[in-house]
């Protein structure tokens, strides 16, 4: 390879060997930035022709396999992840941006569930949660920080439920966009709050219930945003 | 080398070997291109480093050299069992039995302190001194910080 000569004329290969590395560098980069990923930027482009590379993780509950119960009496009843009372269960992630599908969760009794999104695991862990709360305040759906295994007094996103909502016995679907500092659940198809914090950039997955709540979850899947 | 050998069309009608041995990409004229591509060069190495500066702000290193002070306070809370801790550093601290607590070599700046009781945690905001010890008063926590029906 040549010797970069500023002084001399013509086209060195040493500058563009220089300007394809940095163009390659400022991509990446700039990519990783904004949590956006390489791969992630790969398998946008390659969704155009038809890819389904987009899915990370999908559970349809046969098993507990994929999971690891940190606290509670977690069980498979029906093809369904079903929980009576409190409990924790996580599945690891080393990813910053994804959304989250639940095709079917019900609460049958009890004050809520939870989501957890961006869980870095283990009984001190750091991450949040979306809740289905209709034990907080009036009802609400909220989005909880939590630190070091504690969750944060106030919420930090709480939006209370219309009038008559009806909590109990339904089948619902719920949906978790997490991308960058900003995070959306829905509930059946509605956005139902949103949030934005900057705390914690990556981690896993899992559920929650707490007090004397039963509920019951089918058909989980993690995707690329 | 010789103007054939430069060129960039091999010999008509035969194969010579030496065509592709001695062969070198065509030079492009001076001015043409070249300032483009140095200008581009200077461009992207502005951006990467403007990228690294984004990403070490982001990762709070940048507080670092600013050096370091600590935390003290108080905690009041309904029985013993309260921890604090900080955003730079999750090790819990457990208060005193009086709910006195100090936490040291904290980052100086903004920072955020914690503290946890009974698997609930608030968060105080805390401008760190360098070199020197900001007193956050008293921390009043209780178990129920929203109205819940339970």
């Amino acid at each position: 390879m040549k010797r970069l000569d500023w002084g001399k004329t013509g086209q060195s290969m040493t500058e563009i060997t220089i300007l394809l590395a940095l163009v390659a560098a400022v991509a990446i980069s700039g990519l990783m930035l904004t949590g956006e990923g390489t791969r992630d930027a790969l398998c946008r482009a390659a969704s155009a022709f038809g890819s389904t590379c987009g899915d990370l993780f999908r559970d349809d509950f046969s098993n507990l396999n994929n999971w690891t119960i940190q606290n509670g009496r977690w069980q498979i009843r029906e093809g369904r992840l079903c929980i009576d009372g409190p409990g924790r269960i996580y599945r690891s992630f080393d990813r910053s941006d994804y959304v989250i599908d639940v095709s079917l969760a019900r609460l049958t009794r009890g004050n809520g569930y939870g989501l957890f999104f961006r869980d870095s695991g283990g009984p001190k862990f750091n991450g949040y949660s979306f809740q289905y709360d209709p034990g907080y305040g009036r009802g609400a759906f909220i989005i909880r920080k939590w630190i070091n295994g504690n969750e944060l007094a106030v919420p930090i996103a709480r939006v209370e439920a219309p009038a008559g909502y009806d909590w109990y016995g339904s089948d619902r679907t719920v949906r978790l966009e997490v991308r960058g500092n900003t995070f959306v659940a829905s509930v059946d198809g509605q956005p139902v709050v949103q949030a934005r914090d900057s705390s914690f950039n990556q981690g896993g997955i899992g559920f929650r219930s707490w007090d004397a709540s039963s509920a019951c979850f089918d058909d989980v899947s993690v995707r690329r945003p | 080398m010789t103007d054939e050998q430069r060129s960039s069309q091999p010999p008509q009608g035969q194969f010579d070997p030496d065509y592709y041995v001695q062969w070198q990409p065509p030079v492009i004229p001076p001015g043409q291109g070249r300032r483009v591509v140095r200008i581009a060069i200077v461009f992207l190495s502005g951006v990467l480093v403007l990228i690294a500066l984004i990403a070490l702000w982001r990762s709070n290193l940048i507080a670092l050299p600013g050096g370091r002070g600590d935390i003290v306070g108080r905690v009041a809370a309904p029985a013993e069992g309260a921890v604090v801790f900080t955003g730079t550093d999750f090790t819990e601290i457990p208060v005193a039995a009086d709910g006195s607590f100090i936490v040291r070599g904290v980052p100086s700046g903004r920072q955020i302190l914690y503290v946890a009781f009974a698997g609930t945690a608030w968060e105080v905001a805390v401008d760190v001194p360098n070199q020197g010890t900001v007193d956050v008063g008293v921390i009043t926590v209780q178990p129920t910080a929203e109205p819940v029906q339970r």
